[in-house]
């Protein structure tokens, strides 16, 4: 018989986790779950240790490094995931990750995406023009943030569905729990990906543009140069990935909750002024991002429990912003919240360097949608289906109907 | 059908040949812990486990099920 509280792939759990976290965040908000890693429910708690600088990044990576090698002696290489995350900033610690944070945000200067999201939007909502009903996830979720990458970064527009697609297998190497299965696709579209993004480095570097790019590799070769060939391409891997998935949850499980709270969707259709907090709102409701991982770099005493170098700490993010200690009627969803300083993209060092692309995709990305006068097609309202990723949480579909 | 027992029998093979021990020795309610996997082999057990009965397992019930005679019976119910 299982007792644990923590039984994230169960069937119900999938379909909605707040229950289980609400749980642990009563009963035990320092969980040491069954398979050894130390569970973090409440807000304080995680705040505290995405702060705390024993407590590091890139857990996935070493793992993933083991178990490169493990396979490799059962004659199975798996070693382009490792060439593939080498350098995702994400899993990068000290001056390593100091250095190429800031190799991206000094690149990144150009801030101006609203035109390039505005006629993206334009031309997917073109596509379903007419239709009477169409998949929301599809159609619309996940090809626009890719659509607004490949253009920041200068990737060939025509590449944009497939290196989602593949870049969406590649992302599964941040889940929690994998199985051999996953880790052969996860290897697949790795190998894929890394010689892809060395080509695009490769003719970007020959004829460079105005793109992001284009300038990350001009000022690496700047100098001091602090990135490797191999780096850059894991570095630009990432970026081009990180904000995939994460904004079609935004996107998807936003309208989601909105069609769920008609009396929010109709404050927030008759008062766009409202969007800057209903986007909170959305994030901290039901965030897109639902754990983190750390590693416990040296003994640490934590709220009396002793957590031991080496052991991992699973951060739930999207229940430490459901906290009651910390937000009045933590369950309720409304966009007028004030304060709601939520988690959903992160604290301390490794705070998402995309959050302002997110949120700006996210505005443009909802006002359109709004103006449709959508709604859930009837099957849709009671089939809800959820992917099987425990880090990321999105829908696998989205079925609405133009009223 | 494969009743529990046979389950054993293969779940020790795949350790002792995993563990370079025989399948004598191996306990079947010792956790797959003591026994000396960790959460990488668990990946390969399982699949073996997988392939053999052509079923999915969840990868937690290697936690959820932590020793041979625990995740065998587990196993015997995904089978039917
Ligand atoms: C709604 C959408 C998004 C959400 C919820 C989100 C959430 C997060 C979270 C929680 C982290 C921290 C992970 C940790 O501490 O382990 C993170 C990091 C990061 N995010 Fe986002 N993100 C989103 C969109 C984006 C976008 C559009 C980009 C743009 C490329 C992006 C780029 C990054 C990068 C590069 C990091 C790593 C930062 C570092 O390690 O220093 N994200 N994100």
């Amino acid at each position: 018989m299982n007792t644990s509280l923590w039984n994230p792939l169960d069937t119900k759990n999938i379909s909605d986790p707040y229950p289980m976290y609400a749980r642990l965040r009563k009963e035990q908000p320092v969980y040491k779950a069954q398979t050894g890693e130390w569970i973090i429910t409440k807000y304080e708690d995680v705040k505290s240790l995405l702060k705390n600088k024993d407590f590091i990044s890139g857990n996935k990576m070493d793992w993933v490094k083991k178990g490169i090698e493990y396979f490799n002696n059962k004659d199975l290489d798996l070693s382009a995931i490792g060439e593939a995350i080498n350098s995702f900033l994400l899993f990068l610690n000290g001056d390593q990750h100091l250095q190429a944070r800031r190799l991206i945000t000094r690149a990144w200067d150009d801030r101006e995406v609203d035109d390039i999201i505005d006629s993206n939007i334009s031309h997917l909502l073109h596509c379903v023009k007419g239709n009477k009903e169409f998949d929301l996830i599809e159609k619309f979720a996940q090809p626009l943030p890719a659509m607004t990458i490949s253009k920041i970064m200068g990737l060939p527009m025509e590449d944009y569905e497939m290196l989602r697609a593949q870049g969406n297998h590649l992302l599964k190497v941040l889940d929690l729990y994998l199985t051999l299965k996953d880790m052969v696709e996860i290897e697949r579209s790795a190998h894929f990906l890394v010689d892809y993004f060395g080509q695009h480095i490769t003719r970007k570097r020959q004829h460079p543009e105005n793109d992001l790019t284009s300038k990350i590799i001009k000022l690496n070769e700047e100098g001091p140069q602090v990135v490797s060939d191999r780096a850059l391409t894991s570095l630009c891997l990432f970026l081009f990935l990180a904000g995939e998935e994460t904004t079609v949850s935004l996107i998807g499980n936003g309208m989601l909750n909105l069609f769920r709270h008609q009396d929010q969707l109709q404050l927030l259709t008759n008062d766009q002024n409202l969007m800057a907090g209903a986007i909170e709102e959305l994030l901290r409701y039901d965030s897109p991002v639902h754990v983190v991982g750390r590693i416990a770099s040296k003994n640490t005493l934590f709220k009396g429990y002793e957590i031991k170098k080496g052991e991992i700490c699973t951060l739930c993010l999207a229940s430490a912003n459901r906290d009651e200690d910390t937000y009045d009627q933590a369950a309720q969803f409304n966009i007028q919240r004030d304060p709601n300083r939520h988690l959903a993209f992160g604290n301390g060092i490794h705070f998402c360097l995309g959050d302002w692309l997110a949120k700006r995709q996210g505005a443009l990305a909802f006002s359109s949608l709004i103006k449709l006068n959508l709604g859930l097609t009837d099957s849709t309202v009671n089939s809800i289906e959820w992917n099987k990723n425990l880090s990321i949480r999105s829908l696998k579909r989205l079925n609405v109907k133009m009223n | 059908m494969d009743n529990a027992q046979e389950i054993v029998t293969f779940m020790k093979a795949l350790a002792s040949e995993e563990l370079r021990t025989s399948a004598n020795e191996i306990d079947e309610n010792a956790t797959f812990h003591e026994l000396g996997f960790d959460s990488i082999s668990s990946i390969y057990l399982l699949e073996k486990l997988e392939k053999k009965y052509e079923i999915e397992l969840s990868p937690l019930y290697f936690w959820d099920f932590p020793t041979i005679a625990l995740l065998s019976e587990q196993v015997k119910k995904e089978i039917k």
